[in-house]
């Protein structure tokens, strides 16, 4: 099986809440040919892009990283880097993109980083769900089991495909997790809220709003019929098992990483 | 000249005179009902000259920067980045929104949602 | 052919080599080779604020200082540094950080209480400042950054030879409290993370099982000669 290395960049909550997520991702990844290296020594990107013209000084912690995978880059051979979490991918992406669109800004930061080597823009930012997507076919010869009694309604979330510089997929209606899903003989229902923003860091701040838009997203989903909600970032699955916890359990669903679920369809 | 649209527009550097109005950026916003005054009313407020009024609703803080209305708006007025520029009137003089005493859930919240909330809604 | 003679005296030889340095902007000539502080006492400072252990360890004298043409800040011990011609510097007094109470039975080895009990490590922008501040020459972004990924031992081991002067909480845009936060994670570590010392457990428990309350009482009632014999008579360096 020929093997395609990646660099890989965790993000702080994948490796304090998300364990489970990392795990099954790296097996599914290893199982369809793909080697991963994790970034040695990484550093928090922000979690979230700052919009300002002038402020520099918050795209530090992604250029950091991104200079560090470009040294790595030299050492494994390759140049790719994968993020699990889509704020993550959000905020590397969008930097990538806004050095190369202002070299100034590159000039200016590479100024005041004077210990470190300048960046070239070289490297090519993935999120798990293009990577999946672009080996569908090793997912399908891959499948064992099938996964019956699961209706799925996918959810992406809100900065995985937006604003539309990083989309890899149509923002209004995106299919990449469904045609996965249903690549591996899962059913997979009709979900109008599959870009509904769950609320974010609103659950630190003013939980009530979580609690209704996370509350509306469920309860559709439980209409339509379906009994998993698959997730790809750590916030989105808080912020749903925190409010499916606050609905006293009327609703049975539960909330599944994408990649637990694809893990239980191509066995162990 | 109002001084909150011209810091608006050094910060964000788009053009709140261009809007025209069509009301696609309400229309879109998930946390529109949680607002005082809609994305595009706040718009408007700006290019009459009255940006305190948005400055002192509770507009700017409900919003979590999801993009919906950037990426959708047809004159790219981008009323996300133009509100990300509002917050940063308050919160470069140093006044922080967020209160880290007042989360109750600091420590089973993912670190994701500590951070991007601190990047926000902190100087 | 006559060789000049030169007669130095013994005043001229032992003169040292004067520099110049300036202290809160003030201009002093002081002997080159002496440390920061011992320059300021010759220049006729009495020390009461920004001194301590003068060995290097009680983090009491972090003084920054700039040489004349260059924009880098940089940080020195007043009690290690020896000055140098030029140097514009200050000593600091005192860093402002106030202790979080809590307590260390009631933590487990979890990021998630070190988050609340300084929130502000989510600020944390990557800048680096705080490293180009460090007099030790430690790590200090990559510990904060440690924590911020849930490695509470990593930051551990960066930490251990922080010396708490507080420079990089003064120059933090982001207002860490690195001393205190380090001192934190180093406690957790020890006393949750760290491998336990079998034998010293295990002679914790023979003490309270009271294998050697016997031996203690006679050398309690034993008289001071006896004490003396014993002591005369003690194997220095027993076999077993």
């Amino acid at each position: 099986m020929i093997n395609v290395k990646m660099l890989y960049y965790p993000g702080c909550s994948v490796k304090r809440n998300a364990l489970e997520y990392e795990k099954k991702t790296l097996e599914i990844l290893s199982k369809i040919g793909i080697e991963v290296y994790e970034l040695d020594n990484w550093y928090c990107c922000g979690a979230f892009y700052s919009l300002a013209k002038d402020d520099l000084m918050k795209h530090i912690g992604g250029l950091r990283t991104l200079i560090k995978a470009q040294v790595q880059a030299r050492k494994h051979g390759t140049n790719k880097l994968l993020t699990l979490c889509p704020m993550c991918y959000n905020v590397l992406k969008r930097v990538n993109h806004m050095l190369r669109e202002n070299p100034e800004n590159l000039d200016t930061l590479a100024l005041f980083m004077d210990e470190e080597e300048k960046y070239t823009i070289g490297i090519e930012v993935l999120h798990l769900l293009e990577v999946l997507r672009d080996n569908i076919d090793k997912l399908k010869r891959l499948v064992v089991t099938e996964v019956k009694d699961v209706v799925v309604a996918p959810y992406y979330g809100c900065t995985v495909l937006r604003p539309r510089e990083i989309a890899f997929d149509n923002a209004e209606n995106p299919e990449v997790m469904d045609n996965i899903l249903r690549a591996l003989k899962i059913e997979v229902i009709e979900f109008p809220f599959k870009t509904e923003c769950c609320g974010a860091y609103q659950s630190v701040f003013n939980r009530k709003i979580v609690f209704e838009k996370s509350g509306e997203i469920l309860e559709e989903a439980a209409v339509r019929g379906a009994n998993i909600i698959t997730v790809i970032c750590p916030l989105c699955k808080y912020n749903l098992e925190t409010t499916l916890l606050s609905l006293g359990k009327k609703l049975r669903i539960e909330i599944v990483y994408l990649t637990d679920l694809l893990s239980r369809a191509t066995g162990p | 000249m109002s001084e909150v649209l011209n810091r608006v527009v050094e910060y964000s550097g788009k053009n709140p005179y261009a809007c025209y109005q069509c009301g696609t950026c309400s229309a879109v916003c998930p946390m529109v009902r949680f607002m005082d005054i809609p994305p595009h009313r706040a718009i408007r407020l700006l290019q009459i000259g009255a940006g305190a009024f948005v400055l002192s609703s509770n507009t700017i803080w409900i919003c979590v920067s999801c993009m919906r209305c950037v990426d959708r708006c047809p004159r790219d007025v981008a009323p996300g980045v133009v509100f990300e520029a509002l917050r940063l009137i308050t919160l470069r003089q140093g006044i922080d929104k967020l209160k880290y005493e007042e989360i109750s859930n600091i420590e089973e919240a993912p670190t994701l949602a500590i951070v991007s909330a601190s990047r926000k809604l902190t100087g | 052919m006559s060789v000049a003679s030169v007669t130095v005296s013994r005043r001229e030889i032992l003169k040292p080599k004067m520099v110049k340095i300036y202290v809160m902007g003030r201009e002093y000539l002081v002997p080159e080779g002496l440390t920061i502080h011992k320059a300021l006492e010759y220049a006729g400072f009495r020390l009461i604020r920004g001194v301590g252990c003068r060995g290097g360890f009680c983090g009491a004298c972090a003084t920054l200082y700039r040489k004349p043409g260059e924009y880098k800040l940089r940080i020195a011990l007043a009690c290690q540094n020896v000055v140098e011609d030029g140097m514009y510097l200050v000593v600091l007094p005192y860093t402002p950080i106030p202790r979080v109470k809590y307590k260390l039975e009631s933590l487990k080895p979890d990021v998630g209480l070190v988050l609340k009990l300084y929130p502000e490590i989510a600020r944390c922008v990557a800048c680096n400042t705080c490293t180009k501040a460090c007099p030790q020459g430690l790590q200090v972004m990559d510990a904060i950054q440690a924590i911020k990924r849930g490695d509470l031992a990593k930051a551990a081991d960066l930490t251990f030879d922080c010396i708490a002067c507080g420079i990089c909480s003064m120059r933090c845009p982001a207002e860490i409290r690195h001393a205190n936060i380090f001192h934190l994670v180093r406690r957790i570590y020890g006393k949750y993370m760290s491998p336990k010392p079998r034998h010293l457990e295990d002679r914790i428990k023979e003490i309270e099982q009271g294998k050697y309350r016997e031996e203690l009482e006679k050398l309690k009632q034993a008289s001071v000669d006896e004490l003396k014999k014993l002591y005369a008579s003690r194997v220095i360096e027993p076999e077993e």
